[in-house]
């Protein structure tokens, strides 16, 4: 019969003397700055406030963060104007009408900023859902979906998923769980959406945590200001901060190769 | 000078090399606790990878994989639920819970019905190994040798099977959680 915690404990906490956790390696500047598409429908000016928020906690770890989206979208109301906002966060509006003229304005960018050479960074491609159907010529590498537990958002989800990776075999999608009060719902919504895909496409999702359904969350979006900088102690900072991380790390290891 | 052709070490010698060796394992693992009594028997070694994943390490003798091999599943299902608490007393072991836990099933040779099962189990990741003992100067060395599906391309971006969900928070950050869980057929 097993024993419980208490009593193995001491199996590693004699070890744990003295031991640090594993070093985090530095982020490592690279030719181009990672570009993370993450589809939206244009009037979801909530999930484009995440977007920003986002980047404001990459830019709070000393990376730079730059989103990058087409002129017209309705987020327009719920972004600051373009240009260099909160801790160096920049939003720039371009007359892209296609995922390769939004690319080809990300990389434009990179090079006129310089971006990867000085330090770590994180570009954030706010892509209109209509240009990823088929037949889309260019589909991004690095994609981040955001859903809710919800069944009908689930399906939406997976079918922009299906169409991403269908369209690109070695696209990598990522899946942020929003609208959620604990873990364990985010948990169970990706689980979800992850055996879909895995059962029906053979494809893996990864994970980028979850963002909660909080009213100081809202109430930032509101007025405009980034939550982490409205109320950087509250759950709801801490979710974006969590999911920034995240996100920074796997750009980190793609950076190593 | 002759070898013995299956030198056998104690079995404690044995776990000794066999946590050395993980180390040498691309990714490398570190051993965190040695056998710990799990779900009604003990796990040889849980290690952990350098991202904090954490790695349910069964080493079976000869002909015995077959039925480590269940015992891996096992342990594995019986350790991950309570990683968070080894997480928050003993938080310098910097293991992740969000990773989900493997496990790694260690034999001197390998059943292809453990091959197999391995490869259909998807979700359950148990990767299987082969490992060769033999004395040194000191004492005993171990060789592992993983044997799985292909490996994976060179092209860091390949995009892997299996999801595990992934946060940094606990419900303790939430603070007042709890909303229904939500239903539906998806």
């Amino acid at each position: 019969m097993a024993r419980e915690l208490g009593d193995v404990l001491h199996y590693f906490l004699d070890g744990a003397d003295g031991e640090e956790p594993a070093p985090r390696e530095p982020l490592t500047p690279r030719a181009d700055p990672p570009w993370l598409a993450v589809p939206l429908d244009p009037r979801d000016v909530v999930r484009a406030a995440f977007v920003w928020n986002l980047a404001v906690e990459v830019a709070r770890t000393g990376a730079s963060a730059t989103v990058i989206a087409p002129r017209g979208v309705d987020a327009e109301s719920l972004w600051p104007a373009p240009g260099v906002g909160p801790l160096g966060t920049e939003l720039v509006l371009c007359g892209a009408r296609g995922l390769e003229e939004l690319a080809a304005t990300a990389r434009e960018l990179g090079e006129s900023r310089g971006w990867g050479r000085g330090k770590p960074g994180l570009a954030l491609l706010c892509v209109p859902v209509d240009w990823l159907a088929p037949p889309a010529r260019e589909l991004p590498r690095w994609s981040l979906l955001f859903t809710t537990p919800d069944p009908r958002e689930l399906q939406a989800t997976y079918r922009l998923v299906e169409s991403l990776v269908r369209g690109a075999p070695e696209a990598r999608v990522g899946v942020t769980i929003h609208g959620v009060a604990s873990i364990d719902d985010a948990r169970q919504a990706f689980g979800r959406l992850a055996a879909a895909a895995e059962q029906n496409l053979g494809r893996g999702l990864l994970s980028y945590g979850l963002l909660l359904d909080d009213l100081d969350v809202y109430r930032a979006i509101v007025n405009l200001r980034p939550i982490g900088l409205a109320h950087p102690q509250s759950r709801g900072a801490r979710a974006v901060r969590d999911v920034a991380r995240l996100l920074l790390e796997d750009a980190a290891e793609d950076a190593r190769g | 000078m002759a070898e013995s052709r299956a030198p056998r070490p104690p079995r404690s010698a044995l776990l000794r090399a066999i946590g050395e060796a993980l180390v040498e394992l691309d990714p490398p693992l570190s051993v965190v606790a040695e056998r710990v009594l799990g779900l009604d028997a003990r796990i040889d070694l849980v290690a952990r990878d350098e991202r904090g994943g954490v790695v349910v390490v069964c080493v079976a003798a000869e002909g015995d994989d077959l039925a480590r091999f269940t015992d891996a599943l096992a342990q594995r299902a019986w350790l991950e639920p309570r990683l968070a608490d080894w997480r928050q007393l003993a938080p310098g072991l910097g293991l992740d819970p969000g990773r989900g836990v493997r496990a790694l099933l260690l034999a001197p040779r390998l059943d292809p019905r453990v091959l197999a099962a391995a490869q259909g189990l998807g979700g359950a990741p148990i990767e299987p190994a082969v490992y060769r003992a033999r004395r040194t100067a000191t004492g005993w060395a171990v060789e592992l040798e993983p044997v799985g599906p292909a490996e994976p391309g060179p092209d860091a971006w390949a995009p892997a099977l299996e999801s595990v969900f992934r946060t940094g928070l606990e419900e303790d950050d939430l603070g007042e959680a709890g909303s229904e869980a939500p239903s539906g057929a998806f």
